[in-house]
Order: structure tokens, then C-alpha cells, then sequence
């Protein structure tokens, strides 16, 4: 990270290809480097063209910088600005470091955490960080952690993936031609990433956060007569039924939403909903099991977690606090919107 | 404790008193000091009169010792006999050392910690415990995880309140004359079920952690749909029934809800949905829901707030936490032909289960 000129001048680069960056400086915060109103009173501007998005199948590490593999479609200079873009201000100042030590943390923790996390679907360290070619795996990483779907193409956003994340923020401005984030803000200016919940935020990005939102882990169970596996995790369309299908003898739900603090009826509606469709399931009981079941894993984790010394023990620790205080907001159902559908005839 | 020879020369001396106490030993095992058969492959007798027990407001302090305070109800001697029983196997043994040092450890916790137990209703500190004397209440605090409760009295059993305690084993058994025994073969430790209680109100009276399979609710206030909640936690005497639900004043009164029940998951919102009959308009699920919406966040909170804590203590509460939110999850369904009526559910439990 170079000096407070160094930044501007780096931003007038950026205009120049078309980018926004107003009233922000990056400096260090209680998330770590972030991104701060200069003067709170005035809003703050940014915006990234689409033409200066980088699909990450273009980024590559060219003795140990990351690169754009091919510029030729960006415009001149571009390559180079983004270079020293990720050399100073996102892989080079902290965002290698900090996938390192949060991976290397993770592979670090004894076998049984492991492989329970590997059971509920969390996380796989033989593929994750296998560590054959540990620098490219640590790229991979951490552009997961910073791209985003725009156009039916990952890509990384230079400038606004400086931004940290808060879960009662405002998601990024995707409506026009480029991604904007823009508005006043008393603090530091934070974004909502996307829709998680609190233990994938966690093994996805390596922090935690109170999610509003919690999806079930992965795992099969006995409903009655039938098996049913349940596919953890979810976020792109948390407030649509989840799928729901039969394969074989087995029921197959996917993803489905077990609690959210700003819609507590919600999650219950939808999975009677998505039961609809299926004979000899009884809604309730299976939401109640698929609760039961993730508590039980959580707490198996947080025992096992127990006397585990380090920053990413603690870390995960965190996050099975957050997930057993994000799954308890499930509160009733929406009898409106599940009578409306009853009501509604089929159409041919 | 003394010697094996002591040991026998004290059971016969109960005997001689009208108690029962065959093929038992005393010595450590894995709860600390319990009672193990001589012979597995024999039944063991334990069995304490009723003119043996001994109410606990008749225990005192004297000299250190834990003595019957007025033993004229009592067979000649029985209350020597008792004074060495307590010294030997029980108080002395490592009754008052083992209390003591949960009681010490439960104040050296940081004040956060202790505020939000007594928030909760878990602990009373040392100046709300009813004597001045900090001896005489670890005596009181002892007795009571020792004492059979019957008709509004705490009673010390000799002998037998040396018998440790397992959720899955049975309860002391009733004799007919008002006494109370342990019998039967025993592959290992003797073991009985205490009394009803959940993990945590388990490990806070009585000093150890247990898997319970049943979770009442902490003692808790909110707000839900703009209705003042006021739920008085605690249970166990009567699990099986309804809890009752009223309205005082502005508030609604949830008294001891049963929240979760391993051995019946469908029987906590079962009862919680006949109790909520007496309150018309009452959506009972979504107050069911919204009571282990707190409970849970009340565990959590106390979780985060034990994290940096070093000691035994933090540690037993950690796992009681961890035990308790184990406990609340076993939950699943409710019957539907049993909540318009209730009256024969005491019968039917075993039936409730899943």
C-alpha cells in the first residue's frame, strides 16, 4: 500500500479508463483494509465499467504478481494499472496473507473437525488446499472471495472489491452498465457480498458475521418412511421454495432456508411449499428434523472445537454461535401466501 | 474414607439400625466416589427406612461436622452412626470439597458471566443464600444434590445418596413403608436417576454435567407481537402435564415449559399447544418457536461471553450450555389427536415417543 498520493494518482488512472472512485481513501479498519468516505458529508462514488471487469479465467500469477493473462480486450495501459493494483492495494497488501494464514488455519485444526466439516458439506481440504501448487490454490481462493457473477461471467471488480462486507448493508448497484456503489456514509463504506449465512460466510471468506439468514447443512435423514438428503447451503433466491425432488427411493431437497431474523415466517412457508409436490411428507416435522439435525452438528463441532488453541479455532467457534443464533429466527408461517397458492388453479 | 474392613463393620452397623446394604462397595469411578457391586453377578440391596432419612433442616454444622441436629426421633446411636457416615463417605469424604470448589469456581467466573446466570435464574450469589456462615451454605448446597424431596421436605438418605446419578437409569424406588431403595444386578457402577431436570439446571445444582433428555426453558423476558412474555424456566416434578399459560395484567406468564424431550420429541409442542387453549388467540406454534428462539440466544450469548474463561468451572458451564442446546433440539411434530385433550396424557406418554 503506497502513500495517500500514490492512491489518488492511482485513481486518476482509473478514471481514465472509465472507472469512478470519489470521496474514498483505503486505510485500515475493524474488518482490516477497507475503503472510508474522505469526507463523510459527501457521498461517495464508485463505479467499475463492465469493460474493465476481468473474468478470473483471465487472471493469472506471473512470478508471483497477479495478472491479466491476455489484455488485449482491455483498453491500453489497463494490464499494467491492474497489475499494480493487485500488487498494492488487494493480492499484494493483505489478500494473500490473509488466505494463507486462514487456509494453513483451517488445514491446522485436528483430523475430527475436518472431517465433520467435510460430513456437513462445509468444507474439503483435499479439495480446497491440496497444497500441490499451494500459490496457485491460494489465487484461487482468494478470487473466490472477491468476484462476482455479472453476466453469466465470474469476474473480479477492481476498486470495489476493496470494499468490506457488513450483512445489513446494501448489496452492490448491478442495474446499470458496470457495478456501482455509491451514497453517503457516517463510516466506513461496506457492501452486502451476498446472501449467506454466517459459517459459509466464514469458510467462504475467512471472517465472521452476524447473517440475517441460515441454511442447512448437508446430511441424510429419516422422515418417516423415507430417506431424505438434504442439500446444504443456498443464498442465490433464499426466498423461493426450495427444490424438492425424487430420486429413486430417496427425497432430494436442496438447499433449503431454515431461518431468517428480518423474515422469520418465511422459512417454514417455503418449505411447506416446496413439500407440496411430494405425497407422504409432513412439512412441519421435516423442517423440525432438518433443525434438530443441523443443531446437533453444530454442537458436535463446538464440543469438538474445545480446547482447540488459535486464531481460526476461534474464528470457526464464532461461527457456530452465529449459525445456532441465525437458524433459532424461524418463527410461524405465512398463512396468506400458502392459502393464495392453495387457491390458485393449475394452469394447463 | 477408611478401609474395606471399615467399610462392611459400617454397613452392619446400619443394618442393625433396620438398613439394607448388600454386595456394595465404595470407591472412585468415573462420577468420582460411587457405589459398585461386590459381585456383579448378584443383585445389590440398598435400602433406607423411613425412620432412617433424615430431614436436611435437621442437619447442621458442628465442629465441621455434619450432625443431626435433634436425634430423639432417631434409634439409639443412629446419630453417632451418622455424624461418622458423613465424615467418613459423604460431607467428609469429598462432599464439601467437591462443592466448595464448583461453589469457589462459580464466583471466580468474570461478573458478566455470573450476571447473566443470575439473569437468567441459574445462580443465586453468595450473599442471596440463606445462612452467613459460607460453611454452613455449601452444607445446604450439598444436601440439597444429596436430599429425596417428598411432600414439601428435603430428606438425607444414608447409604443410598451415595449412588450417583445416570438420565438413563431408573429412579430411586419407593418401598412401601415410605423408604427408599436401589435393587437389582448391576454390571458396573450403581447408578439412579436423580430427579427431572435438564442439562443445565442439572450441572448448576448439582455440580456435574449429565446428558439430560429433557430441556425446560431459562427464565426469560420479551416481546413478541407486541405482547409482554414472561417465562418462568425451570421444571421437572411434573414434566409430563401442560405447563400453564396466564395473563397478569399486561404480561403473559409461561410457567416451566418442557421445550424438548429426546425419549418424545413430539411431546414439548404437544403440551405447549394444550396450554395454550386457555389463551384465546394464542398462536401457540409461533410462541413455542419464539421461546426457543431465546433460550437459544440466551445459550449462545452465554457461550460467547465464557470464550476467553480459563477454569473447570468455565469449562463445565461450556458443556452444560453445549448439553442444554442439545437437549432443547429434541423437538419434532406434536401430536394432533392429543392436543384438544389432554386429560389422560400422563398415561400416554410412552406412547408419545418417536
Amino acid at each position: 500500500m503506497g502513500s495517500a498520493s500514490d492512491w489518488h494518482a492511482f485513481l486518476d488512472e482509473f478514471r481514465t479508463f472509465g472507472g469512478k472512485a470519489e470521496n474514498v481513501m483505503q486505510r485500515k479498519g475493524a474488518f482490516g483494509m477497507g475503503l472510508f468516505p474522505i469526507d463523510p458529508a459527501k457521498p461517495v462514488d464508485l463505479f467499475i465499467p463492465d469493460e474493465l471487469l476481468v473474468s478470473i479465467e483471465h487472471i493469472e500469477l506471473r512470478g508471483g504478481e497477479v495478472v491479466i493473462k491476455d489484455d488485449n480486450s482491455f483498453p491500453a495501459g489497463y494490464g499494467d494499472w491492474f497489475r499494480r493494483y493487485q500488487a498494492n492495494y488487494s493480492w499484494g497488501a493483505e489478500g494473500r496473507e490473509n488466505t494463507l494464514a486462514f487456509e494453513e488455519g483451517l488445514k491446522g485444526l485436528p483430523d475430527s473437525i475436518g472431517m465433520m466439516m467435510k460430513r456437513v458439506g462445509l468444507y474439503n481440504s483435499d479439495n480446497r488446499f491440496p497444497g500441490t501448487d499451494p500459490d496457485q490454490e491460494l489465487l484461487n481462493r482468494f478470487i473466490q472471495t472477491r468476484c462476482i457473477n455479472r453476466k453469466d461471467r465470474r469476474v473480479i471488480m477492481p476498486m470495489i472489491d476493496l470494499l468490506n462486507h457488513a450483512p445489513s448493508a446494501k448489496p452492490y448497484d448491478m442495474s446499470g452498465d458496470g457495478i456501482a456503489v455509491a451514497g453517503l456514509h457516517d463510516g466506513e463504506v461496506l457492501v452486502k457480498y451476498s446472501v449467506s449465512d454466517p459459517i459459509r460466510r466464514l469458510l467462504g471468506y475467512g471472517f465472521n458475521a452476524p447473517e440475517t439468514l441460515g441454511f442447512s447443512l448437508s446430511f441424510r435423514l429419516q422422515h418417516r418412511d423415507r430417506l431424505v438428503v438434504v442439500q446444504g447451503g443456498g443464498g442465490r433466491q433464499p426466498l423461493q421454495p426450495c427444490g424438492i425432488e425424487l430420486k429413486d427411493d430417496r427425497v432430494v431437497l436442496k438447499q433449503p432456508l431454515l431461518a431468517s431474523s428480518t423474515s422469520p415466517k418465511m422459512p417454514r412457508t417455503l418449505l411447506i411449499k416446496a413439500c407440496r409436490s411430494l405425497e407422504g411428507i409432513d412439512a412441519h416435522e421435516l423442517f423440525e428434523q432438518i433443525h434438530q439435525r443441523n443443531a446437533q452438528a453444530l454442537v458436535q463441532m463446538l464440543r469438538e472445537l474445545q480446547g482447540v488453541e488459535g486464531d481460526v479455532a476461534q474464528r470457526l467457534r464464532n461461527g457456530c454461535f452465529d449459525q445456532l443464533a441465525a437458524l433459532s429466527h424461524h418463527i410461524g408461517q405465512r398463512d396468506d401466501l400458502l392459502a393464495e397458492e392453495a387457491a390458485t388453479p393449475a394452469v394447463a | 474414607m477408611g478401609s474395606t474392613g471399615d467399610w462392611h463393620a459400617f454397613l452392619e452397623e446400619f443394618r442393625s439400625f433396620g438398613g439394607r446394604a448388600e454386595n456394595v462397595v465404595q470407591r472412585e469411578g468415573p462420577f468420582g466416589l460411587g457405589l459398585f457391586p461386590i459381585n456383579p453377578t448378584d443383585p445389590v440391596e440398598l435400602m433406607v427406612p423411613k425412620n432412617l432419612l433424615v430431614p436436611a433442616d435437621n442437619v447442621t454444622l458442628r465442629d465441621g461436622e455434619a450432625v443431626i441436629q435433634d436425634d430423639s426421633a432417631f434409634p439409639h446411636g443412629y446419630a453417632d452412626w451418622f455424624r461418622r457416615y458423613q465424615a467418613n463417605y459423604s460431607w467428609g469424604a469429598e462432599g464439601e470439597a467437591s462443592v466448595t470448589r464448583f461453589e469457589t469456581g462459580l464466583q471466580q467466573l468474570p461478573d458478566d458471566v455470573r450476571g447473566a446466570l443470575q439473569h437468567l435464574k441459574l445462580y443465586a450469589t453468595e450473599e442471596h443464600l440463606p445462612a452467613t456462615n459460607m460453611r454452613e451454605n455449601m452444607l445446604r448446597r450439598f444436601l440439597n444434590s444429596r436430599c429425596l424431596g417428598r411432600q414439601g421436605r428435603l430428606l438425607v438418605m444414608p447409604i443410598v445418596e451415595l449412588v450417583n446419578h445416570s438420565p438413563a437409569a431408573n429412579n430411586w424406588e419407593t418401598q412401601p413403608d415410605g423408604g427408599v431403595a436401589v435393587t437389582g444386578e448391576r454390571s458396573g457402577e450403581v447408578l439412579v436417576k436423580y430427579s427431572n431436570a435438564d442439562p443445565l439446571r442439572r450441572l448448576m445444582g448439582y455440580g456435574f454435567n449429565a446428558l439430560e433428555p429433557l430441556a425446560f426453558s431459562l427464565f426469560i423476558r420479551f416481546v413478541h407481537n407486541g405482547q409482554q412474555v414472561l417465562v418462568q424456566g425451570g421444571g421437572g416434578r411434573h414434566w409430563f402435564q401442560p405447563t400453564t399459560i396466564e395473563q397478569k395484567n399486561n404480561t403473559l406468564v409461561i410457567h416451566q415449559p418442557l421445550l424438548g424431550f429426546q425419549h418424545g420429541r413430539r411431546l414439548p409442542l404437544t403440551l405447549f399447544l394444550s396450554a395454550c387453549r386457555a389463551v384465546p388467540g394464542l398462536n401457540g406454534r409461533e410462541m413455542f418457536e419464539r421461546l426457543h428462539q431465546a433460550n437459544t440466544e440466551a445459550l449462545v450469548n452465554l457461550l460467547r461471553r465464557l470464550e476467553p474463561v480459563r477454569s473447570d468451572t468455565a469449562d463445565l458451564l461450556r458443556n452444560g450450555c453445549l448439553n442444554q442446546l442439545l437437549a432443547l433440539s429434541h423437538h419434532v411434530g406434536h401430536r394432533f389427536d392429543l392436543v384438544p385433550n389432554l386429560k389422560e396424557i400422563s398415561d400416554l406418554t410412552s406412547s408419545l415417543a418417536n
